[in-house]
């Protein structure tokens, strides 16, 4: 039954939370607007906000100086979770059963293990970090801790179920999986979209300033 | 804040617990009773299981009532030393039986396990009854601390800790859970949870390795012995004097528990990559030391952290170090006089407030640490 709940009622509740959320997030964003320019733009804003859009990927070289622990450790998870996310096989199976999306190349179990251990790594020491120093210590609110313990408890027992012999297993993540989808459009989870959106403006702002961002 | 830190730890292994023992959840077992559905068997006829059947029951048979079967093995085990040949180039191909596998097997049952299951226990016993040992203050608290660890260097420990505690907890549930977990949860439960456990254990593996591979960069040059370290070891530490020795960044015993940790770390990560590409092994008696020696150094590194953590704990100040960087500069004094002095010299001793960035370096007397408060450590 619980089973039941979980693999139906839930997965659409929590689904549908997910999707109206985070598109009224992001509609709510775009009807701010952006406040007037009348001074005559020295560069094309689109393309400042393109380029500091791409070039934000990289840290300053302050930053990587200063804080290269963190850098390293962000974009172990970042880039781990993304390819779990959208190439693990398990995950692509799971698409494609619920999506009814064409299935596309996933990666080899042994990458998927290495991917995996990355992943790990780099989130439990960007948490550490976070607790550990003591300006993101105070920046850091009960919010951003659920956040970093919601996902890593669905990695967890993603990785915990890997055997895919007990139901059991599948299930806890799967439950996991459904309330990260629930608390993401109401916690910083929402930089996976919005972080585009403040790049943009900073970027175009400037851009038409002709100040490179 | 050290209480909310440790309070935090407890709960995170405690729901970390939670979610493994949900592994076994009803779930599992609802599902296990429909697939339970009246099927009639399918007697098919299978000798391996026969042989294997008869050979467990070797022990106990009386020679007239043996079965046919077991005379096979006997054989087997009286030839396994004959060369044979096989058209197979992998390991072991021409061992008609490896005889080494029940000796393992043997050796894991009644030697490893009840034996380290009893050093586990009276390591905790011990610490345990250590506890109700009361222990006043080695040190009076001053406002004045000295930055003892980077951040790096804390997030290095904890990122090993937190692997190698998640690690001796899946690897006992392994190790121990058949005779300890599987009595009382019943085979649905403990299949799912060793299974949850065994590819945590997996994962979090690597991790380990990583880490320990950090810890030992960022702290081996202060992990060097000098001559200062045997006069330490030779008077036990100070156990039984009033005045503490004196002692650098690090002291003897802490310089020991540092090379002990990188020892049989090294051993289980070893052992452990053997056992996860077993594969690729030489020979299947390779992979059987492999495991004997992954069981015991995990054994007795975790015999250690008991008594790391127990210290840690325990003694006052000391949790600081390694939660928030800094310690308290009369801790420094008690405990690490060398290294305070240093620090002292250095100027890097500074006020015990939020931004004390305009008073670094600006030397501030410190109280005495008196021989009565260093004595009753």
């Amino acid at each position: 039954m619980f089973t039941d709940f979980i693999d139906g009622p839930f997965w659409t509740f929590s689904v549908s939370v997910f999707a109206i959320g985070v598109i009224w997030r992001l509609i709510s964003i775009i009807r701010l607007g952006v406040p007037g320019d009348l001074a005559v733009p020295r560069e094309d804003g689109g393309a400042g906000g393109m380029r500091t859009i791409l070039s934000r990927f990289m840290a300053r070289p302050a930053v990587r100086k200063r804080a290269l622990l963190i850098v390293v450790a962000g974009y172990m998870f970042h880039v781990g979770l993304f390819a779990l996310l959208f190439f693990a096989q398990p995950h692509i199976d799971f698409y494609v059963d619920r999506f009814g999306v064409p299935a596309w190349a996933g990666m080899p179990r042994w990458l998927f293990i290495l991917t995996a251990e990355i992943a790990f790594a780099g989130l439990i020491m960007a948490w550490l970090y976070r607790v550990m120093h003591p300006v993101t210590r105070m920046l850091s609110g009960i919010g951003e801790h659920t956040a970093s313990w919601l996902v890593f408890f669905v990695m967890l027992t993603g990785c915990l179920a890997l055997l895919e012999q007990y139901d059991s297993l599948r299930v806890l993540h799967f439950f996991l999986a459904e309330l990260l989808l629930i608390y993401f459009p109401f916690s910083s989870l929402m930089h996976t979209f919005t972080f585009a959106f403040s790049r943009n403006y900073t970027g175009a702002t400037m851009g038409r300033r002709g100040v490179d961002a | 804040m050290n209480v909310a830190v440790r309070h935090g730890l407890i709960q995170i292994l405690v729901v970390i617990a939670c979610l493994l023992l949900f592994a076994g959840s009803p779930v599992h077992a609802q599902s296990s009773q429909d697939d339970k559905a009246p099927v009639s068997p399918i007697d098919v006829p299978n000798p391996g299981a026969e042989l294997w059947n008869a050979v467990r029951e070797r022990g106990g048979a009386e020679p007239t009532q043996q079965h046919p079967l077991t005379a096979i093995w006997e054989d087997v085990l009286q030839q396994q030393d004959t060369a044979a040949k096989s058209q197979a180039r992998s390991a072991d191909a021409t061992s008609m039986i490896n005889a080494s596998g029940d000796q393992w097997r043997q050796l894991r049952r009644e030697q490893l396990i009840p034996y380290g299951g009893a050093l586990l226990l009276l390591s905790l016993a011990i610490v345990i009854g250590l506890s109700f040992v009361k222990r006043t203050a080695h040190y009076s608290e001053s406002d004045m601390i000295i930055r003892r660890f980077k951040v790096p260097s804390l997030v290095g420990h904890w990122l090993m800790a937190g692997s190698m505690l998640f690690l001796a907890f899946t690897g006992l549930v392994l190790l121990f859970g058949r005779f300890t977990l599987l009595p009382l949860t019943g085979s649905d439960f403990f299949s799912a949870f060793a299974s949850a456990s065994k590819e945590g254990h997996d994962l979090f593996g690597p991790i380990f390795t990583f880490a320990l591979i950090i810890f030992f960069f960022q702290f081996v040059s202060k992990n060097m012995l000098h001559y200062r370290d045997f006069v330490w070891m030779a008077r036990l530490g100070g156990l039984f004097e009033k005045k503490p020795l004196k002692a650098g960044f690090f002291n003897f015993g802490e310089k020991t528990l540092f090379w002990l940790v990188i020892f049989f770390g090294i051993a289980l990560s070893v052992s452990g990559f053997a056992i996860l590409f077993q594969n690729l092994l030489p020979g299947r008696d390779l992979m059987l030391l492999a495991t004997l020696v992954h069981a015991v150094s995990a054994i007795l590194l975790i015999c250690l952290v008991i008594g790391h953590i127990f210290m840690a704990l325990s003694t006052k100040g000391t949790m600081d170090a390694i939660t928030t960087g800094d310690v308290d500069a009369n801790w420094a004094k008690a405990d690490h006089s060398v290294w305070y002095e240093q620090m002292k010299e250095a100027g890097h001793i500074r006020k015990r407030i939020a931004h004390a960035s305009d008073d670094a370096g600006k030397e501030i007397p410190v109280a005495e640490v008196s021989a009565e408060q260093t004595g009753a450590s």
